[in-house]
C-alpha cells in the first residue's frame, strides 16, 4: 500500500492517542474531529504484551517466610509466566510480545529456560507466534544459546528488518526492534496506492524497545507524532537521502519497573511493567497487557493480572499523640482501598510509619506488633489471608528527632548529638567497617557492597529509637 | 586552725628550737641542705598526728630510746591552744592540749582541732613534699578521691554510663570481632555458605544441554533403527512371499508338465471306475454273504452235532446222577486230605525250627533213631541234678570260707592296730599293769581323804585358838591419849586453882575424870586377855599332833603321785584309749576320781580286746575245718561231672558241662522226635485219603466217556459234577434247541444258493464294463480310468494352483515378483536369507529396545534435572539472607550512630558537669600554668584525670610533662583544701620544696598563686632550700625564716 510520510497522519488516523494510566482503558479517538478523515482500516487483531518476566529470579526484600508462603513466593515468577501463556491461549491472540528481561542470564537457571520452552511450545500448539526482545538481563547471546527454540519464536534484533505477521496470507502486523519504521515507498506511489486501494487494510507496525536503555529511541518515536514535529521532520529530509522513517503504531516497551503508557496523536507507547513484582519497589498489581487492534484503528489495552505475589507499600505519617486505634483506622482505610486481584496467592505489605516518639516506642513491643498485624490481616479482604505478610518499618522523622523533649535533657542532647553526627560525620560507619575488616576482609568488602542499598533514613531511625529507649520515659501509644 | 608558734624540745636534729610564726597566711622557711627543713616538716605532722615509731639512737656504740618532745601553739575557733606531745614507747607519743577547760582526753580535743581528718588526708593534701606531689596515687585515697572524683556519678552520669554499656552490648549482638560472633557474622557466614553451595552446584543448564543432545542422538539412533527394521521387514516379507508363492508357481508348472505327459483317453465311460467299483463292491458283498452263509451252515452243523451228543448224555443220566450225588462225599474227603497235608507241613516246619539250633548233623533219621524214652529222660535229669547239687555245695562252702576269712582278717587287722598302741607290751601284761594302777589310785584316794580330814581338824582347832590372838593389845596411842587427857586435866585444874577460876577448875576436873576412866577400862581389858590365854594352851598340843599327821599323809600322797606307771612310758598314740591310763597316778590338776574312772574304763577296753583275740583264734580253727570240707566236695563235683559227660555221650548229645544247655538240647531233641512221628502220621493219613479220591475220579472219567462227555483233563471233578448236574437238569431244553437249529440250517442252505446265482450275474456285468472302457481286464481298465481321472484332476489342480498363486501374489501388493526370481528360486537359500533377515530384525529390535532404555534413562535424568529446584531455593534463600543482612547492617549502623551520639552527649557532660573540686582545680591550674591548661576533668566512671589545654586538646596525666603534672596535682590539692575549708575543715598547708621543678615563669605564677591562696585566710608553711625561692617570696613581701645551717654548733641551733 503506497503511502507517504506526510499523508500518514491522515491515512493512519485510526490510532487513538489517549492518556492511559488506567489499565484496561479503552483507547478511543481523543476528539471526534480527528476521526472524520477517512480512516485507514487495520486488520483487527489481538496480541499480548508482557515484559520483565525474570523467570526464576528470587523475589527480594523479604524476611524468612513460613513454608507455604515461601513456596508461593519462590514459584511466583513461573506462576506469572504460566498465566501469561494461559491468557494468550484463552484470548486466542495472534502473537505474544516479550519485551526484555525474560530471564536472568547471570543466574544460569535451567528451570527458567525449561519454563520458557514449555510456554513457547504451548503457544506453538495454538499457532501463536512469539516475538522476543532481549533485555539487559537476557542478552541476545543468551537467547541464542537456547537449543531448539520453537519455530514460532522470533528473536528480534535492532539491526533486523521488521517481521511480518500473516493471517491467511495477509500481513496483519509488522514487528521489529525499533520504534521507527522506514517508509519504503515514495509519497507519490503511496498517493497512487491510496487512490486505488484506499480501503485496503494496512498492517499495524509494532516496535519493541527497552525503555531504560532506549530513551533516545523512545524520544525518536515521539518525534513526528505531533503535527508540528511531523512537519518539521518532513522539512528536514535525512542527509543520506533515504526515505525518512516514521514512528511505529505501537511501541512495546519493557524494562520499566511500573506499568505506564505514553500516547501521542498517532501512536502509543506502553510498558506493562513486570509480570511479577520482585519487591516493594514494584508494588501494586502486576501483569501483562492484552492489546486489541480494532479494524477502525482503535487500540485497547486490557490489563491481565498475572502476579501470584502482591507487593504493597504504604507510607503512613501520623501525628504525635495519635493512638493505635487512629493508626489502625488509617491503615485499614489504606488496605480497603487496595483492589486485590483474584489470582494473587500471597500478599506482602510493607508499612513505613513515620511519627512521634510515642508511636515509635509502641512498635518496639512484639506483642503490640503481632496484635497490629492481626488487626490488619483481619481488615484486609485478601483471598488468602494466611498468606498476608506485614512488614513494619518505623522511621522517625528528622524534625521529630531534632525537637527537644520536655523534661528529658539527655534525650534532647541525644537528639541534637544524633543530628550532629548525621550532619557532620562523613563516614559514620568507617569504624564499624574497619572493625569488620580487621576480623575478615571479605566480610568488610561484602558489607561495603551493601552500603549503597542501605536506607540512611532507616539507620537514623534505628539510632533514634535506640536513643529513645535509653533516655526517654516510655510513654507508648495509648492502647 | 592556725599555727602561731612551734617549740621543739627535741626532734631529730633539732633541740630546744622555738620558732614564732607570723600572723600572715604564708610563712617561708629557708635553709640549705641538711639544715633540718624536712625534720621540721615532719615535726609539724608528728605533732598533730603522732610520732613515727622510730626512736632509737646510737650513741657511744649502744642504742637507746630517743625522747621526742615539742609544743605547738595554735589558734582555733577564736582561742589559743597549746599542743604538747612527748614520745612514749609503744605509742605515737603522749599528747596534751592546754588552753581549754573541757574535761576530755587530749586526743579527743586534738581530733576536734583537726576536724576529724585522718593522717592520710593531711599527708596527701595538706602536708606534701615533692615525692607526694609527684605521685598520682596519693590522690587516689578514698577520702581524697571523694573530693576529687566524687564517689557518685549522679543519675545523669549513671544513665550515660548505662547507655554506653547498653549500646556496646547491642553493638556486640550484631558484631563481636574477637569472638567472631553476632548476628551479622551469622548472616555473613550463612550468605557465604549459600554462595559456596551455589558455586558448588553444577550448572544444570549445561548438563541439561548435554543430556538433551544425548537424547537427540538416541532418538536419531532409534529412528535409524526403525528404518532398518522396516527395510528388514520389507525384505523379509519379500522373501517370505517368494517362499509362499514359489510352491504354487512350482505346482502350476508341474501340473502343466504332467497334463502334457498323460495320454489322451477318449470314450471312456464317465463313471467307469465308480461303476467298476460298485460292481466289484456288490460282487465282494455277495461273496462275503456266501462265505458267511457257508460259515453259518458249518456252525449250525457243529451245533447240531453237539446237541446230538447232549441227547446221548440223557441216555446215561442215571450213572451220572449217581456221581453227582457223591459230590458231597468227594468234597469232605478232599478237605480231610488237605487238612492232613497242612498238618504234616506244620509239623515239618516245627521240626525244622527245633533242629536248626542243633546243627545240620541232626537229620530226621537220627532224630527218629534217638532214644528219648522215659528211662533215658530220667537218667539225664538225675545226673544233671547230682552234678548241679555238687556244684552248689562247693559254691556255698567257698562263699562261707571267703566270708569267714575276710572277717577274720579284718578283726585281726583292727586288733593289731590297737595293740600297736601298747608299745610292744603284751595285752596280758598291760591288763595286769592297769589292774595295779587301779589299786594304787584307790590307795591315793584314801590318803587324800585322810589328809582332808586332818586338815579339817587342824582348821577347827586353829579357829578355836584365833579369838585369843586377835584381841591381845589395844593401840599404844590410846594410852598416850588418855595420859595426855589426864595431864591436861591436871594442868587446867592447877591453873584454875592458881587463878581461882571455877570454870577452869571444873574443866580440868572433867578432863581428869575422862583420863582416869580411860586408863581404868584399858587395865580391865588387859586382865581379861591374860585369863583367856591360859585356857587355850591345851588345844595347842592337839593342833601340833594333827599337823604332824597331816605332813605324814601329804608325804605319802607325794610319793604315790610321783611314782610313774610303766604303761605310761609305753603309750605312744595320743588318741588311744590308753592315753589317760598311762599318766602318773596323780597328775597335777586332775582329780583322782576322774583318774580312777578313766583307769577302770581303760581296763574294760583291754578286756574287750582280749575277748576279740580269743574270737579270732576260734574263727581260724573254723576256717581250717571248712577247707577240709571243701576238698571233699570238690572231689564229689569231679565225679559227678564225669558221670554227666558219660551219660551225654551215651545219649548222643555233645559233651558239655553246661547243664542247662545240655538239658535244653535234650528237650529239643525229644520234641523233635515227637514232631517226626506226627509228620509221619499225617502223611500216611493224607496218602490214604488221596487214594480214595483218585479212585473216584477214575470212575467218574469212565462214566463221562461213556456218556459222551469230553475229557475233564485239569478241570476239578466237583466242577465237572456241577456241569453234569446242570446238564441233567436242562435235558428238555436241549431237545427243543436241536429241532430249531436243524430248521435254521436248512433255511440258510437255501439262501446260499441264491447268493451263488447273484455272483454270476455280477461278473457278467463287469465284463461288459471292461469292454465299454476299451480294456480287456480290470488292470487295463483301471489304468485307462486313472489316466482319464488324473488328467481331469490335474486340470482341476492347475486351476486351483493358479488361483492360489494369484492369491499369494495379491497378499503383498507392493511387492512384485518376476518370473526370473521364481526360476532362480532356491528354497534353502531363501530360507537362509529369511533367517538372516530375521536375525537382523531381532538385532534391530534389541538395539531398539536398548536405545529405548537409554532414552528412558536420559529422559529420567532430564526429568530429575528439570525437577531440581535446589538452585532456585538457594538463590531464594540467598536473597532472603541478603535482605536480613541489610536489615542487620542497618540496625548495626543505627546502633553505631546512636553510640556516637551518646559519646557526644557524654563528652559534653564530662566537660560541663564535673565536681566543684575539679572546677576549682581548673582555675588554679590555669593560674599556675599561665592559662596553658584550662580545664581539669575526669571521664565518666573512671578515676583518671584529663586536662584540656588552651587548644582544646585533651591530655591524660601520663601525657603531661613532669612539671605540668606537679602543677596539676598542686592545683588539685589547693582546690581540695579550698573545698574542705568551705566545709569548715581549716588546716595549715605545709609544702616542702614543691616548686623546684617549675620553670621560672610558672614558679613566679605559683608563688603568686600561693600568696593569693594564703590571702584567702589559708595558712601556708613553705619550706625551701632554694635561695631564689626565698628571695622571690621576700620580693613579694614575705620575710622568710632563715633556718640555721646544719653544721652549726648545737648551741647555736638551739638559739635559733
Amino acid at each position: 500500500m503506497p503511502r507517504t510520510t506526510d499523508r500518514r497522519p491522515t491515512a493512519r488516523r485510526p490510532i487513538a492517542l489517549l492518556a492511559i494510566l488506567d489499565p484496561g482503558y479503552t483507547f478511543a479517538p481523543r476528539t471526534p474531529g480527528t476521526r472524520e478523515a477517512p480512516r485507514m482500516p487495520f486488520e483487527p487483531l489481538r496480541f499480548l504484551h508482557a515484559a520483565n518476566l525474570r523467570l526464576d529470579h528470587p523475589l527480594g526484600e523479604t524476611a524468612p517466610l513460613l513454608p507455604p508462603v515461601a513456596s508461593i513466593v519462590q514459584d511466583a515468577t513461573f506462576a506469572a509466566f504460566r498465566r501469561v501463556i494461559a491468557a494468550a491461549v484463552d484470548a486466542q491472540v495472534d502473537f505474544v510480545l516479550l519485551a526484555g528481561n525474560s530471564f536472568v542470564e547471570a543466574e544460569q537457571s535451567l528451570a527458567a529456560r525449561l519454563a520458557l520452552l514449555d510456554g513457547f511450545a504451548e503457544l506453538a500448539g495454538n499457532d501463536i507466534r512469539v516475538f522476543i526482545l532481549p533485555g539487559p538481563l537476557d542478552p541476545t547471546a543468551a537467547w541464542r544459546q537456547i537449543p531448539d527454540l520453537p519455530e514460532n519464536v522470533t528473536l528480534l534484533d535492532p539491526g533486523q528488518k521488521f517481521s511480518a505477521v500473516k493471517r491467511d496470507e495477509t500481513v496483519i502486523a509488522r514487528v521489529g526492534a525499533r520504534l521507527r519504521v522506514p517508509e519504503r515507498k515514495s509519497a507519490r506511489a503511496a498517493q497512487r496506492e491510496l487512490r486505488s486501494e484506499s480501503l485496503r487494510p494496512v498492517p499495524v507496525t509494532i516496535g519493541m524497545a527497552i525503555a531504560a536503555d532506549d530513551a533516545t529511541s523512545l524520544q525518536g518515536w515521539s518525534i513526528g507524532q505531533d503535527e508540528e514535529t511531523a512537519s518539521a521532520a518532513q522539512a528536514t529530509p535525512p542527509a543520506d537521502g533515504k526515505t525518512p522513517d516514521c514512528p511505529v503504531d505501537y511501541a512495546a516497551l519493557g524494562g520499566g519497573l511500573a506499568r505506564q503508557t505514553m500516547t501521542q496523536r498517532r501512536g502509543m507507547a506502553h510498558d506493562p511493567g513486570a509480570t511479577q513484582g520482585s519487591g516493594p519497589h514494584e508494588s501494586g498489581p502486576c501483569g501483562c497487557t492484552l492489546v486489541h487492534v480494532e479494524s477502525d484503528g482503535t487500540l485497547r489495552c486490557d490489563f491481565v493480572p498475572t502476579a501470584a505475589v502482591r507487593w504493597e507499600h504504604f507510607a503512613v505519617d501520623f501525628e504525635a499523640g495519635a493512638g493505635s486505634a487512629d493508626l489502625l483506622a488509617r491503615c485499614r482505610t489504606l488496605l480497603a482501598d487496595v483492589q486485590w486481584e483474584p489470582g494473587e496467592q500471597a500478599s506482602i505489605c510493607d508499612w513505613v510509619f513515620r511519627g512521634g516518639r510515642s508511636a515509635l516506642a509502641a512498635f518496639d513491643d512484639d506483642l503490640f506488633r503481632r496484635h497490629f498485624q492481626q488487626e490488619l490481616t483481619a481488615a484486609a479482604a485478601v483471598p488468602n489471608a494466611e498468606a498476608l505478610i506485614h512488614n513494619f518499618v518505623i522511621h522517625a522523622s528528622s524534625d521529630d528527632l531534632a525537637a527537644p523533649l520536655h523534661g528529658e535533657p539527655l534525650a534532647s542532647d541525644f537528639s541534637q548529638a544524633l543530628a550532629a553526627c548525621r550532619r557532620e560525620a562523613s563516614t559514620p560507619f568507617a569504624a564499624c567497617l574497619s572493625e569488620v575488616a580487621a576480623t575478615d576482609a571479605d566480610w568488610s568488602s561484602r558489607l561495603e557492597s551493601l552500603l549503597p542499598e542501605l536506607d540512611a533514613e532507616s539507620i537514623a531511625s534505628h539510632a533514634a529509637r535506640q536513643g529513645m529507649k535509653l533516655f526517654q520515659a516510655a510513654e507508648g501509644v495509648s492502647r | 586552725m592556725r599555727i602561731t608558734a612551734l617549740q621543739i624540745e627535741r626532734f631529730g636534729v633539732w633541740e630546744q628550737l622555738s620558732i614564732p610564726l607570723s600572723g600572715r597566711g604564708l610563712s617561708v622557711f629557708y635553709g640549705p641542705n641538711e639544715a633540718g627543713k624536712t625534720t621540721l616538716f615532719r615535726f609539724l605532722r608528728s605533732m598533730l598526728y603522732g610520732f613515727d615509731p622510730f626512736g632509737v639512737e646510737l650513741r657511744d656504740g649502744t642504742s637507746r630510746p630517743i625522747r621526742f618532745a615539742g609544743t605547738l601553739r595554735v589558734d582555733a575557733i577564736g582561742r589559743q591552744f597549746e599542743i604538747r606531745r612527748v614520745s612514749d614507747r609503744g605509742t605515737r607519743g603522749v599528747v596534751s592540749v592546754a588552753g581549754t577547760d573541757r574535761q576530755e582526753p587530749a586526743e579527743t580535743l586534738l581530733a576536734g582541732l583537726l576536724h576529724g581528718t585522718d593522717e592520710a588526708l593531711f599527708e596527701n593534701v595538706f602536708a606534701v613534699g615533692l615525692p607526694e606531689l609527684q605521685v598520682m596515687a596519693t590522690l587516689a585515697g578514698d577520702e581524697v578521691a571523694h573530693h576529687i572524683y566524687g564517689l557518685t556519678l549522679g543519675p545523669t552520669g549513671r544513665k550515660l554510663l548505662d547507655a554506653t554499656a547498653v549500646l556496646e552490648l547491642a553493638r556486640g549482638t550484631y558484631f563481636e570481632g574477637p569472638s567472631r560472633s553476632g548476628r551479622l557474622v551469622d548472616l555473613l557466614e550463612r550468605e557465604q555458605s549459600l554462595r559456596d553451595d551455589l558455586a558448588a552446584h553444577p550448572s544444570l543448564r549445561e548438563e541439561h544441554a548435554e543430556l538433551s543432545v544425548k537424547r537427540s542422538q538416541i532418538e536419531n539412533r532409534i529412528e535409524s533403527l526403525k528404518h532398518k527394521q522396516v527395510d528388514c521387514q520389507r525384505q523379509l516379507g519379500g522373501h517370505r512371499m517368494l517362499e509362499r508363492v514359489w510352491p504354487h508357481w512350482s505346482q502350476v508348472r508341474d501340473l502343466r508338465r504332467e497334463i502334457a505327459a498323460i495320454p489322451t483317453v477318449s470314450g471312456f465311460p464317465a463313471d467307469g471306475p465308480a461303476r467298476l467299483q460298485k460292481l466289484e463292491t456288490e460282487l465282494d458283498a455277495a461273496k462275503h454273504h456266501r462265505a458267511d452263509l457257508t460259515q453259518s451252515l458249518q456252525s449250525l452243523r457243529a451245533k447240531l452235532q453237539d446237541l446230538a451228543r447232549q441227547r446221548k448224555l440223557q441216555r446215561n443220566g442215571g450213572v451220572l446222577a449217581g456221581f453227582v450225588e457223591q459230590s458231597g462225599w468227594y468234597r469232605d474227603v478232599s478237605q480231610q486230605a488237605a487238612v492232613a497235608g497242612r498238618r504234616a507241613d506244620e509239623h515239618r516246619a516245627e521240626l525244622d525250627w527245633l533242629l536248626e539250633p542243633l546243627g545240620a548233623e541232626w537229620t530226621l533219621a537220627r532224630v527218629d533213631g534217638l532214644d528219648a524214652g522215659p528211662v533215658a529222660h530220667r537218667r539225664i535229669l538225675a545226673a544233671a541234678g547230682r552234678y548241679r547239687s555238687a556244684i552248689r555245695r562247693r559254691k556255698r562252702l567257698l562263699g562261707l570260707q571267703k566270708r569267714l576269712r575276710r572277717a577274720t582278717h579284718k578283726r585281726r587287722a583292727e586288733l593289731d592296730e590297737r595293740l600297736k598302741g601298747l608299745g610292744g607290751t603284751s595285752l596280758e601284761d598291760t591288763i595286769a599293769q592297769q589292774t595295779r594302777r587301779i589299786k594304787d589310785l584307790g590307795d591315793l584316794g584314801r590318803l587324800r581323804l585322810h589328809e582332808a580330814d586332818l586338815s579339817h581338824r587342824r582348821n577347827r582347832l586353829a579357829e578355836q585358838l584365833q579369838p585369843k590372838e586377835t584381841g591381845a593389845e589395844h593401840p599404844q596411842w590410846v594410852s598416850h591419849f588418855l595420859a595426855l587427857l589426864l595431864g591436861a586435866g591436871l594442868l587446867v585444874t592447877i591453873v584454875g586453882l592458881f587463878q581461882a577460876a571455877l570454870s577452869d577448875v571444873l574443866a580440868g576436873a572433867s578432863l581428869i575424870f575422862i583420863g582416869l576412866t580411860g586408863l581404868g577400862v584399858g587395865w580391865g581389858l588387859k586382865r581379861h586377855e591374860q585369863q583367856m590365854n591360859g585356857a587355850a594352851s591345851g588345844n595347842q598340843e592337839e593342833l601340833g599332833r594333827i599337823e604332824f599327821e597331816l605332813r605324814e599323809a601329804r608325804a605319802a600322797i607325794a610319793r604315790q603321785s610321783a611314782s610313774p606307771s610303766p604303761a605310761a612310758v609305753a603309750t605312744s598314740e595320743n588318741n588311744s584309749p590308753l592315753q589317760t591310763a598311762d599318766s602318773p597316778p596323780s597328775e597335777p590338776g586332775v582329780p583322782e576320781g576322774d583318774l580312777l574312772r578313766t583307769a577302770v574304763s581303760r581296763l574294760a577296753e583291754l578286756e574287750r580286746w582280749n575277748q576279740t583275740r580269743r574270737a579270732i583264734q576260734a574263727r581260724r580253727r573254723r576256717l581250717s575245718e571248712l577247707r577240709s570240707r571243701f576238698q571233699a566236695v570238690q572231689r564229689d563235683v569231679s565225679s559227678e561231672r564225669q558221670n554227666w559227660c558219660t551219660l551225654l555221650k551215651e545219649v548222643g548229645l555233645p559233651e558239655t558241662v553246661k547243664i542247662d544247655a545240655a538239658l535244653q538240647a535234650w528237650h529239643r531233641l525229644v520234641e523233635a522226635r515227637e514232631r517226626v512221628r506226627a509228620v509221619k502220621a499225617a502223611e500216611a493219613e493224607r496218602q490214604q485219603l488221596e487214594g480214595w479220591l483218585h479212585s473216584f475220579r477214575t470212575r467218574m472219567d469212565d462214566a463221562g466217556r461213556r456218556a459222551g462227555r469230553p475229557p475233564a483233563d485239569d478241570k476239578p471233578p466237583l466242577d465237572v459234577l456241577a456241569e453234569w448236574d446242570a446238564e441233567l437238569q436242562s435235558s428238555g431244553a436241549v431237545r427243543d434247541e436241536y429241532r430249531r437249529t436243524r430248521h435254521e440250517f436248512r433255511e440258510r442252505r437255501r439262501k446260499r444258493e441264491q447268493v451263488r446265482r447273484r455272483i454270476g450275474d455280477l461278473r457278467a456285468r463287469r465284463t461288459a464294463l471292461f469292454a465299454k472302457g476299451g480294456a480287456t481286464d480290470r488292470k487295463e481298465f483301471l489304468a485307462r480310468a486313472a489316466w482319464a481321472a488324473r488328467r481331469q484332476e490335474c486340470e482341476e489342480l492347475l486351476e486351483i494352483a493358479n488361483e492360489e498363486l494369484l492369491e499369494a501374489s495379491r497378499s503383498e501388493p507392493e511387492l512384485a515378483i518376476v518370473e526370473d526370481d521364481l526360476e532362480s528360486y532356491e528354497p534353502d537359500r531363501n530360507r537362509q536369507r529369511i533367517e538372516s533377515l530375521a536375525a537382523e530384525l531381532d538385532q534391530a529390535e534389541r538395539d531398539l529396545h536398548a536405545a529405548f532404555e537409554d532414552l528412558g534413562s536420559v529422559k529420567q535424568s532430564l526429568k530429575a534435572l528439570e525437577a531440581d529446584r535446589e538452585t532456585s531455593r538457594l538463590r531464594f534463600a540467598q536473597s532472603q539472607t541478603r535482605y536480613e543482612l541489610k536489615q542487620a547492617a542497618e540496625a548495626w549502623f543505627g546502633t553505631e550512630l546512636a553510640r556516637q551520639a551518646v559519646d557526644r552527649v557524654r563528652s559534653k557532660f564530662e566537660r560541663t558537669c564535673q565536681p566543684a573540686t575539679l572546677a576549682l582545680a581548673s582555675k588554679y591550674l590555669a593560674r599556675l600554668t599561665r592559662g596553658r591548661y584550662v580545664n581539669v576533668w575526669i571521664p565518666l566512671g573512671r578515676r583518671e584525670l584529663r586536662v584540656d589545654d588552651d587548644r582544646g586538646n585533651t591530655l591524660s596525666v601520663e601525657q603531661l610533662s613532669g612539671g605540668t603534672r606537679e602543677q596539676l596535682f598542686l592545683a588539685v590539692r589547693m582546690a581540695t583544701v579550698r573545698e574542705l575549708a568551705q566545709q569548715g575543715i581549716e588546716l595549715p598547708m605545709i609544702f616542702d620544696d614543691v616548686l623546684v621543678n617549675f620553670d621560672q615563669i610558672r614558679t613566679e605564677a605559683a608563688v603568686d598563686a600561693l600568696l593569693d591562696f594564703a590571702a584567702e585566710n589559708q595558712q601556708i608553711l613553705f619550706f625551701t632550700c632554694h635561695l631564689h625561692l626565698a628571695h622571690l617570696f621576700e620580693s613579694r613581701g614575705v620575710e622568710p625564716t632563715w633556718l640555721p645551717g646544719h653544721n652549726l654548733p648545737q648551741a647555736e641551733r638551739r638559739a635559733g
